[in-house]
């Protein structure tokens, strides 16, 4: 980074009743964007190109850019896509981007903060299990994903099998992971009455900074 | 360069140099190269594109300065602009992300600028992109070169949802093409166009064409005569140039020539109404900003747009609920002249029929009055002079109701102080229900109260950014969120650029993310 990256916009300290209270908001925005994103998305069907990974992540962006220019409570949350420039016809579930390097999708509010979505297909054969936590999971344990931040959100696209056994799965490979292991594994969400598959688990990075990953499992079988 | 199957557009020496670079730099090593912008970050072409993809993938670059908004007095004698690159092969183990941003920056000019005759950086023209936006976006620096990551969301987002110009042009059969071209080597026949009536690119303004003179085509052979069905009416001729700052058309509906300074889309009578809507959407503040961000040319380099950009704009389906309104207003254009009121009506006709939010319509209006504006008039700008108190009252009324929208029972008051060295601070507080305001409860190590603690606190801020700014050339312009127990001081300098509704909304998510301790902080003063 050069001098320009030494240079930061915000200093001082906040009033901990202040700062308390406005966290509570902050982060209610973010899971409850996603989450509506998805029941959506539910609603309508989970339409898509195919199952391919990207096909869906874009169908997600859609939904979260629709509840966004629908719902003010969101203007100041701005979803950005990764990696690909969806066109008409993607959204449409009409192209697929299978052509394209699969996408993440990133929240930000502001210029300063910022979530990361990671998106994973599902489902027990094909290692995928495996892969949410190896290739998904630990970037954000290990800080590849958001060194600088303190959530972090996943998305697992069910494609087949139950989510039970599913999250069974991903419990099992969690626990033998080298950086995670015991007590690192998926918790499920208080049933909420709009998303039923909900999940979190909280890590401590080796840089001892804690994060807490949200985890949805959308059922598109 | 073949065993690595490297691309290098143009056939240029300079690609195949910064190809190689990267992969020689070693572990820890830094490098640094100028280089001429619009090759390396504003071209379109797909090699182009596939180069840059391929730089962004095996050169670690940490940083991009685009010095395209200075190309007359950097190096006044060069025709390009250009771009610093500095690249830095940090080693493996160092705990950086694994994909982390870049920063981009962008020195302007100013009154500032001119008084200092060196570098001006204000922060909120250094943006930090993520690498992986950098790679897949072809647009994406030269929408940072005016504009920031939002403008690249909003343009975005209109290509994902409405096809491109050429799309609904191919779908209707229209044909669309630069004029025809006289020189080139090539013999032609071009008699089908003799006596033809001719209409030079200069005489084309917004909505009309200003030579009524009876120039007539006369060259038997040309270079590229064209499809004798591009001159046939009614085609709409867009010149490639900008005039006033944007660009401009004018429906003929009478058979015309015109040559490759001009582009025309010519389609079938029954399509007239539609090629009236496109151009209402080719006048409008949304083409004007859509193309100003967009083309690698106009704002870097020399103005004009090119084909390929002038049909890249998203455009609503034809003939859908909201476009009438535009049909009418262009009628209304082409019968009484342009007037500001009905330039306000087709913007607004327009904005309606992309669906726009408010703050995607205040997004482009400020980037229509003021940034383009500053791009024209440069330190003469509106942009840079100071705010008035009407901008500074919309900036409030933005700044709070951003924050109310998400915590509507909180109580906002904003507050602005005028200091002294070019700077204007807004400081906003925020009460949550339940507390009454001016500080009574306790912020911990000190109340907050803004007579005692502003000071002190922008003083350590600046401090520490002086400790962090060692270049002597170039100057910071800070632009700082300086909190204050339950208070949130925005410092900006004094240039209405930086005080817009725009500006606004974008320092209400900051100013949130940062009292919630959301996002990078500096405890400074803590």
């Amino acid at each position: 980074m050069s001098v320009f990256g030494t240079v930061n916009r915000v200093y001082g300290y906040v009033d901990p009743v202040l700062e308390q209270y406005l966290a509570g908001g902050i982060d209610r925005l973010v899971p409850d964007l996603i989450e509506r994103a998805l029941v959506k998305w539910r609603d309508g069907g989970f339409v898509r190109f195919d199952d391919y990974e990207a096909n869906c992540t874009i169908q997600v962006f859609r939904w979260m850019v629709a509840e966004r220019e629908t719902n003010p409570d969101f203007h100041c949350v701005h979803p950005r896509l990764e990696w690909v420039q969806p066109t008409p016809e993607m959204f449409a579930a009409k192209e697929s981007a299978s052509h394209m390097r699969r996408p993440d999708i990133r929240l930000t509010i502001g210029d300063s903060a910022a979530w990361t979505v990671e998106c994973k297909r599902l489902k027990l054969s094909d290692n995928l299990p495996r892969l949410y936590v190896d290739e998904g999971l630990e970037r954000f344990v290990s800080g590849s994903y958001g060194a600088s931040e303190a959530t972090g959100a996943m998305i697992g696209y069910i494609i087949d099998d139950s989510p039970r056994q599913i999250v069974k799965a991903i419990n099992r490979r969690v626990v033998e992971h080298a950086v995670m292991g015991a007590g690192h594994e998926l918790k499920r969400r208080a049933r909420t009455k709009r998303l039923l598959n909900r999940y979190v688990s909280q890590h401590r990075r080796s840089s001892h900074r804690k994060i807490e990953i949200e985890h949805y499992h959308a059922d598109v079988r | 360069m073949k065993e690595n199957d490297l691309v290098v557009p143009d056939r240029q020496i300079a690609w195949a140099f910064l190809s190689s670079c990267g992969r020689l730099l070693g572990e820890g090593g830094i490098l640094g190269l100028l280089l001429p912008s619009k090759s390396v970050l504003h071209n379109r072409s797909q090699k182009a594109r596939a180069a840059r993809q391929q730089l962004m993938g095996t050169t670690p670059i940490s940083t991009v300065i685009d010095l395209s908004v200075l190309r007359s007095s950097t190096f006044a004698t060069a025709k390009a602009p250009a771009v610093v690159l500095i690249a830095h092969n940090r080693p493996a183990a160092s705990g950086h992300d694994t994909d982390p941003d870049l920063l981009h920056v962008v020195p302007r000019n100013s009154p500032l600028q001119r008084l200092l005759d060196g570098f001006v950086v204000a922060q909120d023209d250094i943006h930090r992109v993520p690498a992986g936006r950098a790679a897949a976006s072809s647009e994406m620096w030269q929408i940072l070169l005016w504009g920031d990551l939002q403008d690249h969301s909003l343009i975005s987002s209109l290509k994902s949802k409405f096809p491109p110009l050429s799309q609904i042009a191919k779908s209707r059969g229209w044909l669309y093409s630069r004029g025809f071209q006289v020189k080139g080597g090539c013999e032609n026949d071009a008699e089908h166009l003799l006596g033809m009536r001719l209409v030079p690119a200069e005489a084309i303004e917004a909505f009309r064409v200003i030579d009524d003179a009876t120039e007539r085509f006369d060259h038997a052979v040309l270079h590229r005569p064209r499809s004798e069905k591009l001159f046939e009416a009614p085609v709409l001729l867009i010149r490639r140039g900008i005039r006033q700052g944007r660009p401009v058309a004018w429906l003929s509906t009478q058979d015309v020539t015109f040559n490759d300074s001009v582009i025309g889309l010519s389609g079938p009578q029954e399509d007239i109404d539609h090629l009236r809507i496109v151009s209402g959407i080719v006048h409008s503040s949304l083409a004007q900003y859509f193309h100003f961000l967009t083309s690698s040319s106009w704002g870097a380099e020399r103005n004009y747009i090119e084909l390929g950009e002038h049909f890249s704009l998203p455009v609503p389906a034809l003939g859908s609920d909201s476009q009438p309104s535009v049909l009418e207003v262009v009628k209304a254009i082409e019968s009484f002249g342009l007037t500001s009121e009905l330039q306000d009506q087709l913007d607004s006709c327009v904005f309606e029929a992309y669906g726009l939010l408010p703050e995607d319509v205040d997004r482009v209006t400020d980037m229509v009055n003021v940034t383009i504006d500053h791009f024209r008039r440069g330190e003469n700008s509106v942009g840079v002079a100071e705010p008035s108190r009407k901008v500074l009252d919309e900036y409030r009324e933005c700044l709070i109701r951003g924050i109310e929208t998400v915590f509507p029972s909180t109580e906002i008051e904003v507050v602005f102080a005028l200091t002294p060295d070019f700077y204007i601070v807004a400081s906003c507080q925020v009460t949550p229900p339940g507390h009454s305001q001016a500080g009574s409860y306790s912020s911990g190590t000190r109340t907050a109260d803004s007579s005692s603690g502003i000071g002190g606190v922008l003083l350590q801020a600046v401090e520490h950014q002086d400790q962090a700014w060692s270049a002597t050339s170039t100057v910071l312009q800070p632009s700082l969120l300086v909190l204050e127990g339950d208070r949130a001081h925005v410092v900006k300098p004094r240039e209405t650029r930086f005080w817009t509704k725009t500006r606004a909304r974008s320092d209400a998510g900051d100013v949130m993310a940062a009292l919630a301790g959301r996002g990078r902080v500096s405890h400074a003063s803590s």
